[in-house]
This record gives structure tokens, C-alpha cells and sequence, in this order.
């Protein structure tokens, strides 16, 4: 969509490509048709009736309802479901329900899908938060019930506005023998007070007062809490075992059922209440693995916005809404429609539903969303800007039911802001959106999260993974469309609908909801926190669930500035070089969990010196670390982290033998969905302890992780190099040429694939028989040839057979970065592929010098010359090239300028000298329109330059830079007279003769050529036409391409899809081919 | 040599357009007029053309469709087919078929594509093919139909039914044929007149050719002498310098016309074989696709300026590709054969005569231009829409000679036209005989 941000700015499409078994894009509108029908009864549009708590579902379509629910009886039958969401509220407690009998008492909710497909809600019953206090000296069981009365008073006052009107804050408080996770200090368990408040945050009121020393029992800063600083529902997923997207089940009695008395509170079509201690909470195995036919709604909005502003809610109207429904498991939406402010011609496959008020289409879609009853929303950027947008717009127009979208009957949709933090991403800012039941999975996010790309637009996106285009139509456009009409809003119709189709064919292809939902059975966590929160949720949860287990406590740790960094991976120093030679890659497999496991390091078996002597401990029962840290053994104790690794580890291989034996297509992906999920979770297990804002951060076992690795791979280098020599029997002296965190690049010194696999493969078992197991040194693939630049700069041909390269690797290279112009990643490929595959570095070489020599020349494409940024927020502090341009833009034509939001793709053009860039950046098609020349030397020094000599620094050293930069072929340049500026004025156009460009004579100015030039007649000729033969063949393929992605022979392209690398290319050549037409009719009219 | 004198002059500026050009005998006019350009203008998009095809063809596809299939039957439009799903109905429009095969410069100049060279191929045909029809607003997938036997770009009236899917069952398919007969259908044709076609001389490339060539030129002139039958018109239908797009290793070459001294020695041979064959004759040279002139469809004439000599005869005449003139009272039409070529690629029809036939019942001279073969951007007419039946319907540069007379039922006239396909003749050292009074054609083999 253009009229919204969608994602970063960037250009062009990189990565692997995905195998092309999509339909042509070409075919969407015709795909769309062929889609199963929906025979449906079109709903007739009520009029809407309110009701006090929100809207009840309407059912006004048999195909948008879901299937109605069996009649239950709760004494005779059971309820099975595959819960999705988990969230709680305080409410009134029920009789005969466990827990405290005063209210507010907490009360969880679970929202699923049964195998049917109907919706249940579960309220859960008499769970109550709870944390813990270690027992200071001399409290014993007779101090409870003051401590608990002092406490509850306190507490009381404590609550200065107490909305849920507490009465009782303490609920319970009761005596427990555990001990703490952190350090071993022995088997000796020690007292800690469990304490039970009425509603989850009050245990952080509970925890403040207590460590404020407000109570007499606790004195100076011995005060410590555990397990203070848990969710409630992650509290309550792992006391009751249940993992993130399991299985429920209700035994017949054990339930009472909502729906039939009629106090129903959600839109679910089941409700039920439930004590917390009568769920059976199966784990995802075997038959509990399935997946329930959850629904997942995906839908586009488009708005017409003004010209030149980025859209408003408050100003401008959401004119159409594109829905599809799919069924989970189904790989085709079973609903399809779209809702249309004014009329719109019909579109095969999908139904259009048309309003002439904007409110009454809003209210309706609500509706629909009602209907539909959705387990999941997703779409292309939804979270930021869809959902917002319609929520602020049908606030703004005072639509009063629309907000009620979540499954809660009274509770409306807000949007708040939302930050989140964290290693993988970044700080993100965020809107976050309550839908009570339901989850918001948007599509952008998740990409953001799991993909690196070059670019982040859903055209880009779709390019990549699906390898189709779509239309990007300018968003002035857009308003234009809606202008008109029944057939061109049709036409904005079928725009919108792709976009709200193409994130559902991208969740299929890339598997994201199975992949997550294994995530969250594997971590134990909810599909929605594993979308809102970072990495560490997700050990956290599992550690929580480990020392449940084994009797550990929690400590709460106290966020603290950061400390010393300890010392990172080392990388063994590389030898920089172009190698001609096979160079062999030794891997050790999951390294750090590896360490973990093999020298168990853990939370909970960690001493120090002063507990080795108090203890007594004999040096054969604990080990110390590289980092001088020191650990129990296992036989001593068997600490949590390798327990956890353990077992994941174990389930990845289950998972994979199993991927192997399974035949069933969908049960495959679910299975390689889990298999990554313990892959990306076993990994994540290390930077959890490291993560020194984070939950529970130990130096001590991250510090001697990275110290282990460290010390392994210089082991490995020393083994390796010691043992391959030509002392021993080889033919060669091996090398280790560089090495990094788990990787080792040895140069055997052998010619060919077959001994450098040969000799790796015994080197990887010859060296692992030296570690300790699990560790394993594993022989991967072959490098050859082997460009190593520099430490986490390589590039090679990747071979794991002996008869194919399976690609070309490269590391930490300029192919991807986003703020480069295409013309940096295509050479640096180019020169790479000639390097590597064509094993041709002096090609490399001379392409490099063509390359630059064509710049300087203007012979490139401007596509390859265009940076793109995004407009993020007009008030840069400094000035910067896109914001200066987005202004110049605004004065010529406010229509077509960018927005707030849009990405600014920008040439520089030449100015005069010591003009700053930023002042110089231009709009290509500008450039093209009006001949303006490019600032080539700003190219070549601030672009180039340095992505070059990086890659040929192996190869010519110190000299890259004066070869490629300074050479002969840097010398020929060629400038361009702008059609506009203060020259342009004065300057005469003449004819110039076609085969020596003199000028010609004023009495010649008709001829094609001069005198000297016209016994060449023939030969000049030709050269011109080949010219424009060149032209018009490009002409014709460039435009029947876009015809084809649009989809529509009869129509004319609107596309405007600045991504695309044919929009400035098509652009140039109808320019290109006037010019050329107007050279060739100086040789006469054809004929005579 | 017999040598005909010329008597009577003509203004060169008329000579742009149409002309008749009466010579002992032999009449002669080029109708090719909407073939050449007055004026280019690259700012336009190819949706113009499809809509005007589309336009054109669809009276008398309409009259076709009651024709074969009755007056009672529905034509609807693509939108209307929701109201009313189930029934038996017509619907016009332009054919599309969707080829994964294709190829696509998007991929060829997508980054990623540059890692892996894509593949060259020759055809681009695969089982997965689809068609869909897409008339002025929509599109729909059809089935039962041979997507094998039809390409992109033609238009076409299906009767079928729109099936739960969505998509069409196609029961039978109507094409629209040439508009209408030809003009010269009532005149009488001369009995002993003959025209001579040829085509892929290939004179830069090929070097064995021009012996041949010179056999051919005694033999006509010989031949010439008798007095019952007479040769007084010349085709040379594209490929003068070069008709394949295939280098020695098989790889396909681009556009480029290779202008090295090569083509100068070859463009002075083909001038003096010119100057001494219009000299007796009408000398009539068409483009092909390496030749000197533009490349998209319709090529202009070659600039005659590159045979001087040649060009001082009259009777030497520059024809566009595709062409259209008269010869006697008998109409031709056709091209060079990229058109032919074009389907072979893209459809099963690899016979070029297959293909021939097809383009003639389809109505149209290059259906599959723009889509993958390269033509003007049209903006206000489709001209390659066959509109009056030719008498000899030729397309030129194939690998063998091949013909036959088919005839087409106007409803009031019945007209014979002669399909022919013109060999290259630097392969087979063969050109095509046309009888102008029977149509009918045989192979002339030169071989030295």
C-alpha cells in the first residue's frame, strides 16, 4: 500500500530465492476468480442495534459464522481444545471454586478452537499469584499468622485508590522448604515464606513494603524475594504444566457451562468455568500435537488521503477493506470480500459488499470481524497502522460499536504505545492493540523479527518469497481511483484484495504460524508474548518451569547498570588472502549449549572459593572455568541450564527422526517448525545469562562459555596444525587461516575437493575424541575458492559435494546493506561470482574498472544509482539529503511528493563544488526528464570506494585503492548539458555529423553526415539502428513485463513501484528512444 | 537479357504511400500504408492495442459465434457472469496464457538473478501452462481447452459454462478468420504470371550463397525468354544479411545487426544483384529481423540510400514487415516469419505452417505481439488484424518449404488463399513459385 509506511526504506530484492512453484503474478485477479466459491447467502445489511455491553454477534451469513457448537452437557460430556490465548481479569469469586472466597480474585481466561472449529472461552478458577520471602532468622511457623495480619494491614494502607476495592490483600502465607537456584551452597534446604496476594499486582506491593523494612521481621538488606517478578499467566502456565498453544481438556463434571444460563460475558461460542486444579493440560506429543482449524483472518485497508499529506483518521476516509479467511491448514481463504465505500463493479471470486456512508461500512466490517469471530488477525502491517487507523477513524466518526472487536463482550480496543527492547531487534516503538481472544500477527512484524532483508515493503517481500510482484499504485492515485467509477474503484478493489491475500500466501510459504505456535509449545510461552517480548520470556519460562520441578527458587533480580563486559568470542587472527586452494570448515555443533552441558554450568552450581572451603570440596568434584570461575560437577549436582539443554536437544533430534519417518506434508512442516523452534531456543539458553538487563543475568556462566569457546577453537587450531604435517606422513603442512566463535578454516594444503573433504572429516572425529562430550567438532563443507578479507568478512563457493558448489557464501558484506545504491551490491556480486565461480579474479578486476568506467561515463542505469531512505520525521536534526529533497519535491508539485512515512528514493546530481551532499540529492525521474548530469565522483568515493577495496584487498593489497579508483579507465569522463539550469539558456542546440561529431556546417545542419563521414553511409547507419533496436527491444519487454504483473492486458499500467528495478529503466528508455528516433530519421525517410 | 523499358514516370512523393505501377503487364500496387509511420511516439503503453484488437475484432467475432453456434446463445461479459452462474453462455475476449517458462526481465535483472545465469532456452512451453481470457474488465481462467494450441494476444468468443471454481469450462471455441474476402475477389486472374518469393538470402553470414543466387537469376532470366509464362515480380522476404538469431555454439545473439565490414561488402553484393534484377523486374525487398531498420513490429522498408544503385530503378520498391501489396489482381500479406516463429515458441505449433493456418483463422497477422514479440505501441488502431483474406498468405525465413490452399467461407463468398511458408534460402537454396492464377506454389531448388 502506498498510502502507509510499510516497513524500511530500501530498494530492490535480495536474498535466496525461493522455489518458484507460486503462480505468475500476472494471474492474481484470475487466481482470486478460481478460488473455491463461496456460495453464500449475501447478508442483507441491517440496521444495527446496540446493545448495552457491546454488540452481539450477528448471524447474517452461514459462511462467515463458524459451524454451530454441539449441545453440551456438562455431566456427561467432555471439552476438548486447542487453546490460543491466555489473559486474566479480577472478578467475583464463584462458590465452590478453590482459592480465596473474598473478592476480586484473579481469573484466568483461555480462548481456543475445538476440532470443530467452535470457539470456547475457559474461565479458570482459584488460582492465586503468590511469590516468595526467604524466612529471615528465628521466623517460624508460629510468626505466620502475624506476619500475615501486619502484612494485609500494611498493605491496605498501601492501596491509596483501590479501584477493585481489595479487602483482603494477603490471602494466605504459609511456610516451604526450598532453596535458592543461584549457587550451590550444599543440599541443605533452607524456610521461605510463600506468599498469596488477592490479585497479581499486588505482589509487587507485597515485595516493596516487605523490602522497605516496613515490618519488623526483616532488617537491613538481607531482605530477598523470589519469583516476584513472574507473569501471572506464565506463573499460571507453568504450575499447571501448560505450554504456549496446547491442548485442554475438561472432564465431564469438572466444568460448568456458561452458555447455557445466559451469563455469557464473551463473544465465544462456548464458556465455560473451571477450577484451575481440574484442567488436564496434555503435552504437545504425539496425537496432542494437531492443530486445531483456528481461523485467521487477513485484511488491507485503503484510505483516500489529500494530496501530499500522509493519511489522517481524522481527515481521511477508509474507503475500502479487504478481507480473507483461511482456515488453519487450508492453503486458500474459504471467505473473500471486500467492503466498499460507493459502488464498485463486481470481481469474480470475491464478494463486494458496497456502502454509501463510510460509518455504515466501518460498523459493518466491525460486524463482520464479529461474525467471523477470528483466532487470529493478520495482514501487512496491521498492528502500526490498519488497526489504528480504522479504530481512530470510526472513533472519529463517533461509530459507537465498532471499537468492540476483541471477544470480550464489554471491552473495547485501544491502542496504546508500546517499546520493546532487545538484542535481536532493536529498540521498536510499537502500538499495541487489545483484542481481547484474539491475536494480532502481523505479518511485518514477524518478518521484521525473522528476516533479514534488504527490503521490507510487501512488494519486495512477496518478490523475494513468493517471487511475485504486485502493483504499487501512488497513493494520489488511489484517490483518483475512488473518484471515478464502479469500474476504477473495481480496480482499486482487486489492489487491495491482493494485499490482503498475499500475507495469508506468505504465512503458508514461510510457515510463520506453525513455526510460531511450535515456538510457544517448545518455550511454554503464548503465541501473543512471543510477538510482543523479546528472547529472554522465553528461557525465563522454561527455567521457571525446571526449578518447579526440582524444588529451585527464583532469585528477583534487581536490574542494575550494566557491569564489565566480560570478554567475547575470539576470533583466531585470519590471514587475509585470495585462496586458490580447497579450505575445509570445522564446525562445533551448538557450541555454547555443548559447553554448557559438558561442563555444567549452571545458575545452580555455581561456588566460589569461599563455599569450596566451607564445603570442603575435593578438586575432582567441581571444575574451573577459563574464566576462573568455578562449577559442581554432575555427579555433585545436575544444574538446570544442561537439564533444559538437555532436553531440548534430545526433542530436536526426536523431532528430526521423526520429520524423517512423517510422510504427512502439514505434519511435516509442524515438525520442522519444532525442530527450529529447539534450535533457536537451546541457542538462546547462553544469551540469557548474559543478558545483563534481563531477568537473571550470570556473568559467571556466560564469561566462561565464551572462555571454553575461546580456548577450544585455539586447541583445535593447535591439534590441527601439529598433527597435518608433512612430519606426519601428509602431503602438506596444514594452516589454520582463521577461525571464529565455532568455526575453524583450515587450509590442508591439498588440491582437491575430495582430499580437503577427506581430511576434514577425519580431522573433525580425530580432535572430537579430545572433548568432552557432548562437544563435537563437526566437518561441514569446503571453501574453493576462498576470498578471506578480513575477521567476519569472507566469501567463498560452498561446497558439501564433491561434483556441485551448493552457493556462494558471503559474510559481512556490502550485498545487503540498505543504504547502498543497487549498483554497490550488483558489483560487489558480480565481482565476487567472477572471483569465486568463474575462479577469474583478473575479470573481477577489469569488470570493476568497466563498471566505474561506465559510471563516469553515464552509461549505467540511474535504477543502480538510487538511494532510498525513509521519511521518517521531518525535524532531523541535521540536514539530510531525502528530507531536503522531500521539501524541493513539496514546492513543484505537492501532489506527487512524499509524505510522512514514505520512502525517498534520491540520485545526487553534480553541483557546484563544496556544495554539501545533502543539497544534492534529486528525484531520478527529475534527472531523467531533464538530463541532469550525476555527481559520478560522489558514487565512486562515498559508495563504492570502499565495499571495492575491501573485496580486492586480498587480491592487490595495498594497491586497490590506485588501481581501481585512480587508473587509465578513471580518466574518460563524459558530461551531460542539463536541460535545465542557468546554462541551458544559452546554449544552442546544432547538428552534430553521427560518425565524428563535428558540428556541420549551417548549410548542412539536415545532413546525417559530413563530407568525410559519407562513404561510411552504410556502417553508420547500422550502428545507429542497432542503437534503437537495442531501445525498442528493451522498450517492448519492460512494458509487456508490467503488463503481465498487473495482471490485465486491456488496461494501462499505473504501477508505480519504486522497489522495482523496471520503473526507472522504462522511464529512461521511452525518453532514450525519442532521442534515438529523432537520430534515426536524420538518415531520411526510410523509403527514398 | 531481354530489357523492359519503363515508360512512364512517377512523382517520388506519392510513391510514399500507395502506388500502381503498370509494366508490361504486370500490375503492381503496395498496400501497405498502415504499416508505416508518420510519426513515433514511445510515451505510450501497450494496453492501447489489446483494447483496440479487441475492439475491432469484436463485430465479427460476434456474427462467428451466431454463426457457429446459433442466435440464441448469451454473449455476456465476464461481470455479469456472478448474477447468473450455471447457464450456458458466449464470452469475447483476448486470450492470455500464463507460462512459468516465460521469460522475464524483471528476473534477469533482479540481483539475485545475477547469480545464476538463467537459462537459455528455445521454447518456453510446459504442462503447467494456463489460459485465461480477459475480456475489456476481467479476467477467468479456462479449462478445457488445449492451452498447447493457443498464445497470448488472441482474441477469440468461448462457449462454455463457469464452473463451481470460478473458472470457465470451455465446450467450444470460435475464431474470428480474416474480416473479409479480398478485394480483387471477382477479377479475373492472368493464367501465365508468376511471382518469385524468397527469403533468407543471409549474404553477410552465408558464403556458398550467392553462387546459388546467381543460378537462380540465369535460370529466371532464361526462363523469362520463353514467351507463354512470365516471372515480372520478386519477393525477397527479410534475412538479406542475416535470419537467425543463432551464433555457431548456439546461443542466442541479441538485436544487434552486425555492422562490420562484412555487411558493407554483403550490402554492395545484394546492391548489384538488385540493380541487375530490377532491371527485368519488379524487385520488391522486405525487412526481416537482423536487417537494417527498426525492430519492433512493423519494420519500415530499409533505407534504399544503402544501394545506390539499385535505388535508381523504379521498379526496386522498399515494402515494410509485415506486408501487404498486389501483384496482378492477386493480394498478398505476410512477414518475415518472427510472428510464426513467435507461437513455435510459445504454443506446440512447430510447424511453421501450422502455425500459419493458425494466425489465419485467428484473424490476425502477430498475436503475440506486444506480449513477446516486439511491436509498435498503437495507440489508436491494431493493424496486424488480418482484415481483408489475402490470396497468398506468406510468412518467410523457415527452415523448409511448405504450402497449401485452404479456403474460408465468408457466408456469401467463398475465397481460396494459398498458405505459404518461404524457406531461407541460404539453408536450402530454394525460393517459392507462385502461380498467379491457380495460387498455387512450388519450390525452386538452386542447388550448385
Amino acid at each position: 500500500m502506498n498510502n502507509k509506511r510499510r516497513g524500511n526504506p530500501s530498494y530492490g530484492v535480495k536474498g535466496k530465492i525461493a522455489r518458484n512453484d507460486e503462480e505468475a503474478a500476472s494471474t492474481f485477479e484470475s487466481t482470486l476468480a478460481s478460488l473455491p466459491d463461496n456460495d453464500e447467502d449475501y447478508p442483507d445489511r441491517d440496521v444495527l442495534e446496540c446493545l448495552g455491553e457491546g454488540p452481539d454477534i450477528q448471524t447474517t451469513s452461514i459462511k462467515w459464522s463458524r459451524p454451530p457448537p454441539p449441545v453440551l452437557d456438562s455431566s456427561r460430556d467432555g471439552l476438548i481444545f486447542q487453546q490460543l490465548e491466555i489473559d486474566h481479569y479480577a472478578g467475583t469469586a464463584i462458590k465452590g471454586m478453590p482459592g480465596s472466597q473474598v473478592s476480586p480474585v484473579p481469573i484466568i481466561r483461555m480462548y481456543g478452537v475445538t476440532m470443530d472449529g467452535n470457539s470456547v472461552c475457559c474461565h479458570v478458577h482459584g488460582f492465586t499469584p503468590y511469590f516468595y520471602i526467604l524466612a529471615p532468622e528465628g521466623f517460624s511457623e508460629r510468626s505466620l499468622s502475624e506476619f500475615k495480619e501486619k502484612l494485609n494491614k500494611v498493605m491496605l494502607e498501601d492501596l491509596k485508590s483501590n479501584p477493585e476495592k481489595v479487602e483482603e490483600a494477603v490471602v494466605m502465607v504459609e511456610m516451604v522448604k526450598k532453596q535458592s537456584i543461584f549457587g550451590y551452597f550444599g543440599d541443605n534446604l533452607l524456610n521461605f515464606i510463600k506468599i498469596y496476594v488477592a490479585i497479581p499486582k499486588l505482589i509487587a506491593t507485597a515485595k516493596r513494603l516487605i523490602e522497605k523494612n516496613v515490618l519488623p521481621y526483616f532488617s537491613g538488606d538481607a531482605t530477598q524475594a523470589f519469583e516476584a517478578n513472574i507473569d501471572f499467566d506464565i506463573r499460571f502456565m507453568a504450575d499447571c504444566k501448560i505450554t504456549g498453544c496446547n491442548w485442554i481438556e475438561l472432564l465431564p463434571g469438572s466444568y460448568t457451562l456458561r452458555t447455557a444460563s445466559g451469563f455469557c460475558s464473551t463473544r465465544c461460542q462456548i464458556e465455560v468455568d473451571v477450577p484451575y486444579n481440574k484442567l488436564i493440560s496434555h503435552q504437545p506429543e504425539g496425537e496432542w500435537s494437531k492443530v486445531a482449524p483456528f481461523r485467521i483472518l487477513s485484511f488491507d485497508l485503503e484510505c483516500a488521503g489529500r494530496k501530499g499529506i500522509f493519511p489522517e483518521p481524522n481527515h481521511d476516509p477508509v474507503i475500502q477493506i479487504a478481507n480473507m479467511v483461511v482456515r488453519q491448514g487450508e492453503h486458500e481463504p474459504f471467505i473473500r470480500n471486500i467492503f466498499t465505500l460507493k459502488s464498485c463493479a463486481p470481481i469474480l471470486g470475491s464478494q463486494v459488499i458496497s456502502f454509501e456512508k463510510e460509518e455504515d461500512m466501518l460498523e459493518k466490517w466491525a460486524e463482520f470481524v464479529r461474525e467471523v469471530d477470528p483466532d487470529l488477525f493478520t495482514g501487512y502491517n496491521i498492528n502500526n497502522f490498519d488497526f489504528p487507523y480504522l479504530i481512530n477513524r470510526a472513533n472519529h466518526l463517533k461509530c459507537r460499536n465498532f471499537v468492540f472487536l476483541g471477544r470480550i463482550k464489554n471491552i473495547k480496543s485501544i491502542i496504546k504505545d508500546h517499546v520493546i527492547q532487545s538484542k535481536q531487534m532493536g529498540r521498536r516503538e510499537n502500538k499495541s492493540i487489545n483484542f481481547e481472544g484474539r491475536t494480532c500477527f502481523d505479518l511485518l512484524l514477524v518478518l521484521l523479527r525473522d528476516y533479514k532483508l534488504r527490503s521490507y515493503t510487501l512488494n519486495a517481500v512477496s518478490f523475494h518469497f513468493l517471487q511475485e510482484q504486485k502493483e504499487d499504485v501512488h497513493h494520489s492515485i488511489i484517490t483518483d481511483l475512488q473518484n471515478g467509477d464502479a469500474q476504477s474503484r473495481r480496480r482499486l478493489a482487486v489492489y487491495c484484495l491482493k494485499d490482503a491475500y498475499l500475507p495469508i500466501k506468505l504465512l503458508d510459504k514461510l510457515m510463520s504460524i506453525i513455526n510460531y505456535m511450535e515456538m510457544a509449545r517448545v518455550t511454554g510461552v503464548s503465541l501473543t508474548s512471543l510477538l510482543t517480548k523479546g528472547q529472554q520470556i522465553k528461557v525465563m519460562s522454561q527455567l521457571l518451569r525446571k526449578s518447579l520441578e526440582s524444588g529451585y527458587l527464583l532469585p528477583t533480580h534487581k536490574v542494575v547498570d550494566a557491569q564489565d563486559q566480560f570478554e567475547g568470542a575470539t576470533v583466531i587472527e585470519p590471514i587475509k588472502g585470495y585462496y586458490q586452494d580447497p579450505i575445509a570448515t570445522l564446525d562445533f555443533s551448538s557450541l555454547y549449549p555443548s559447553i554448557m552441558m559438558a561442563h555444567n554450568l549452571c545458575y545452580s552450581t555455581l561456588i566460589n572459593q569461599s563455599v569450596i572451603n566451607k564445603l570442603g570440596l575435593t578438586p575432582d568434584q567441581y571444575s574451573a572455568t577459563p574464566a576462573n570461575c568455578y562449577f559442581v560437577k554432575s555427579s555433585m549436582r545436575k544444574g538446570l541450564l544442561p537439564q533444559i539443554l538437555e532436553s531440548l536437544i534430545s526433542a530436536r533430534k526426536k523431532a528430526k527422526k521423526e520429520l524423517a519417518n512423517e510422510t504427512d506434508p502439514f505434519r511435516k512442516k509442524v515438525l520442522d517448525g519444532r525442530q527450529l523452534a529447539l534450535k533457536i531456543s537451546a541457542n538462546s539458553v547462553y544469551g540469557f545469562t548474559g543478558a545483563q538487563v534481563g531477568k537473571l543475568p550470570c556473568l559467571e556462566i556466560s564469561g566462561s562459555v565464551t572462555a571454553y569457546g575461546r580456548t577450544m577453537i585455539e586447541r583445535t587450531k593447535q591439534e590441527v596444525e601439529q598433527h597435518y604435517c608433512i612430519k606426519n606422513g601428509y602431503k602438506c603442512d596444514s594452516l589454520v587461516i582463521y577461525g571464529d566463535t565455532d568455526s575453524v578454516m583450515v587450509k590442508f594444503g591439498v588440491k582437491t575437493l575430495q582430499e580437503a573433504m577427506d581430511l576434514g572429516k577425519e580431522a573433525a572425529e580425530n580432535i572430537s575424541a579430545k572433548f568432552i562430550a557432548p562437544i563435537k567438532l563437526e566437518f561441514e563443507k569446503v571453501y574453493w575458492p576462498y576470498l578471506l578479507i578480513n575477521k567476519k568478512r569472507y566469501a567463498g563457493l560452498y561446497y558439501t559435494r564433491v561434483d556441485k558448489y551448493d552457493k556462494m557464501d558471503c559474510k559481512g558484506l556490502e550485498t545487503v546493506r540498505r543504504d547502498n545504491c543497487p549498483l554497490v551490491a550488483n558489483m560487489m556480486n558480480t565481482c565476487l561470482q567472477k572471483m569465486l565461480i568463474d575462479k577469474d579474479p583478473e575479470g573481477a578486476i577489469s569488470y570493476a574498472k568497466q563498471q566505474i568506467s561506465d559510471l563516469l561515463c553515464n552509461r549505467l542505469d540511474i535504477s543502480q544509482l538510487v538511494i532510498t531512505k525513509e521519511l521518517a520525521k521531518t525535524d532531523y536534526a541535521g540536514k539530510q539529503a531525502h528530507v531536503e529533497l522531500a521539501n524541493k519535491m513539496k514546492k513543484r508539485d505537492a501532489g506527487s511528493a512524499p509524505k510522512l512515512g514514505d520512502r525517498v528514493p534520491y540520485v545526487i546530481i553534480s553541483g557546484a563544488k563544496a556544495t554539501p551532499a545533502y543539497m544534492k540529492a534529486e528525484d531520478p525521474i527529475y534527472v531523467l526528464e531533464n538530463n541532469i548530469p550525476i555527481d559520478t565522483k560522489y558514487y565512486l568515493e562515498n559508495q563504492l570506494s570502499k565495499p571495492l577495496t575491501r573485496i580486492f584487498s586480498p587480491l592487490l593489497g595495498d594497491k586497490a585503492d590506485s588501481t581501481l579508483l585512480h587508473g587509465e579507465h578513471t580518466r574518460t569522463k563524459s558530461i551531460i548539458t542539463s536541460k535545465v539550469g542557468a546554462l541551458a539558456a544559452f546554449t544552442k542546440k546544432k547538428e552534430v555529423c553521427l560518425g565524428c561529431k563535428t558540428v556541420l556546417p549551417e548549410s548542412e545542419q539536415k545532413n546525417p553526415l559530413c563530407h568525410h563521414c559519407t562513404p561510411k553511409y552504410s556502417t553508420i547507419l547500422i550502428s545507429e539502428f542497432n542503437k534503437y533496436r537495442d531501445l525498442e527491444e528493451k522498450f517492448n519487454r519492460l512494458w509487456t513485463q508490467c503488463q503481465r504483473c498487473q495482471g490485465s492486458l486491456h488496461e494501462e499500467v499505473i504501477c508505480t513501484s519504486r522497489d522495482c528495478p523496471i520503473f526507472y529503466m522504462r522511464k529512461k528508455v521511452q525518453m532514450d528512444l525519442n532521442t534515438q528516433d529523432n537520430t534515426v530519421l536524420r538518415f531520411g525517410c526510410p523509403t527514398w | 537479357m531481354k530489357s523492359l523499358a519503363v515508360d512512364f514516370e512517377i512523382n517520388p512523393e506519392e510513391k510514399l504511400f500507395e502506388e500502381s505501377v503498370i509494366k508490361d503487364e504486370c500490375v503492381y500496387a503496395d498496400l501497405s500504408s498502415k504499416f508505416k509511420f508518420r510519426t513515433r511516439d514511445f510515451s505510450r503503453q501497450y494496453a492501447h492495442i489489446y483494447t483496440k484488437r479487441l475492439l475491432q475484432m469484436k463485430d465479427i467475432i460476434t456474427k462467428r459465434a451466431k454463426q457457429k453456434w446459433g442466435d440464441e446463445l448469451k454473449i455476456r461479459r465476464l461481470a455479469e457472469l456472478q448474477d447468473d452462474s450455471n447457464s450456458r453462455c458466449v464470452v469475447i475476449g483476448t486470450l492470455y496464457k500464463d507460462q512459468e517458462l516465460k521469460p522475464s526481465i524483471l528476473k534477469e535483472i533482479s540481483e539475485e538473478f545475477q547469480l545464476v545465469p538463467q537459462k537459455k532456452m528455445v521454447r518456453f512451453v510446459s504442462d503447467t501452462d494456463k489460459v485465461i481470457l480477459e475480456d475489456e474488465l476481467q479476467r477467468i481462467v479456462l479449462i478445457g481447452i488445449d492451452a498447447s494450441t493457443v498464445v497470448t494476444g488472441t482474441v477469440c468468443a468461448v462457449l462454455g459454462v463457469e464452473d463451481a471454481s470460478g473458472k470457465f469450462n470451455v465446450e467450444s471455441i470460435c475464431f474470428p478468420g480474416p474480416q473479409a474476402p479480398s478485394p480483387f475477389i471477382l477479377l479475373p486472374k492472368n493464367s501465365n504470371k508468376y511471382a518469385l518469393l524468397l527469403s533468407g538470402l543471409d549474404l553477410a553470414t552465408s558464403s556458398d550463397t550467392l553462387l546459388s543466387l546467381q543460378l537462380l537469376i540465369q535460370w529466371l532470366s532464361g526462363w523469362l525468354g520463353s514467351e507463354q509464362e512470365t516471372t515480372s515480380f520478386v519477393l525477397i522476404a527479410g534475412g538479406l544479411l542475416r535470419s537467425t538469431s543463432e551464433d555457431l555454439e548456439g546461443k542466442i545473439v541479441g538485436t544487434s545487426i552486425d555492422s562490420s565490414s562484412d555487411i558493407t561488402t554483403a550490402l554492395q553484393l545484394a546492391d548489384e544483384l538488385f540493380a541487375e534484377l530490377s532491371e527485368t523486374m519488379n524487385v520488391e525487398l522486405m525487412p526481416g529481423q537482423f536487417d537494417p531498420t527498426n525492430y519492433l513490429l512493423p519494420q519500415q522498408p530499409v533505407n534504399l540510400r544503402v544501394f545506390p544503385k539499385a535505388m535508381a530503378n523504379k521498379t526496386f520498391n522498399g515494402g515494410t514487415n509485415p506486408h501487404k501489396f498486389q501483384v496482378e489482381n492477386v493480394l498478398f500479406t505476410g512477414s518475415s516469419g518472427e510472428p510464426i516463429t513467435d507461437i513455435g515458441r510459445y504454443s506446440k505449433m512447430e510447424d511453421p505452417l501450422d502455425a500459419l493456418e493458425a494466425t489465419f483463422h485467428w484473424g490476425h497477422l502477430a498475436p503475440t505481439a506486444p506480449d513477446t514479440l516486439g511491436c509498435y505501441p498503437y495507440y489508436d488502431e491494431d493493424p496486424f488484424v488480418l482484415e481483408e483474406q489475402p490470396d497468398v498468405f506468406f510468412s518467410s525465413n523457415h527452415s523448409s518449404f511448405n504450402s497449401k490452399i485452404i479456403e474460408f467461407n465468408h457466408g456469401d463468398v467463398v475465397q481460396k488463399t494459398a498458405l505459404v511458408c518461404i524457406p531461407s534460402f541460404s539453408k536450402t537454396k530454394t525460393a517459392v513459385l507462385v502461380n498467379l492464377s491457380t495460387l498455387e506454389c512450388s519450390p525452386i531448388g538452386c542447388e550448385t
